[in-house]
């Protein structure tokens, strides 16, 4: 039986995108994950976008911050999403 | 042998090396990895902590609580770590599996 774990288990070695908690963005190359989803990832870029408004002009403006991290330890209650990486711009 | 996954494991390989921890809150702490648990809780000394608001301080010894943990970069060597082996064996074995499914099953047909 193929239950929903089993399928982040085909990206085991590969790249993968993964949403976070805190409007985060993971890409990196999944090494290891448990049942609680703590996740080791290599070669890691992390992406923090912060929405501001501007208060005269009320837009809204869109900042993304990307670092990049050799090796990572991810605690699994802040990941939302686990997905190979999207193809547009990826 | 521990209940601890993977991940985990390699979190214990660690130990003895200077980690940074990012915590939920924001604060980061930098220092030497003294010991983990199997709750992610974690012993550091010789600590640099960077607050919210950017002010660096330094504390010789201190505990944080797993559960408050977004993340932790670890040294980027433990990618030679030994734990890697069952993972690159499992999915090879997975990938046999499949591959020898497939085969089963189109020799049914013929």
């Amino acid at each position: 039986m193929e239950e929903p774990l089993d399928l982040i288990r085909l990206s085991i070695d590969e790249r993968v995108y993964v949403k976070c908690r805190g409007d985060r963005e993971l890409r990196g190359k999944l090494h290891a994950y448990d049942q609680h989803l703590n996740m080791i990832l290599g070669e890691v870029e992390e992406t923090l976008t912060t929405t501001e408004v501007d208060e005269e002009t009320d837009e809204e403006i869109v900042k993304k911050q990307v670092r990049k991290i050799g090796m990572l330890f991810v605690r699994g209650d802040i990941i939302v999403l686990v997905s190979p990486p999207l193809r547009a711009g990826a | 042998m521990s209940t601890a996954g993977v991940p985990l494991k390699l979190l214990f390989e660690a130990e003895n090396m200077k980690v940074t921890v990012e915590m939920k809150n924001g604060e980061i702490f930098r220092g030497m990895l003294v010991g983990a648990e199997e709750t992610m809780n974690m012993n550091m000394s010789d600590v640099l902590k960077t607050a919210r608001n950017g002010q660096v301080s330094k504390l010789p010894n201190v505990y944080l609580r797993g559960s408050s943990i977004r993340f932790v970069v670890l040294p980027e060597l433990l990618k030679n770590a030994p734990i890697f082996q069952t993972v690159t064996t499992m999915k090879r074995k997975m990938e046999q599996a499949a591959q020898q499914r497939q085969q089963g099953s189109k020799r049914k047909r013929e």
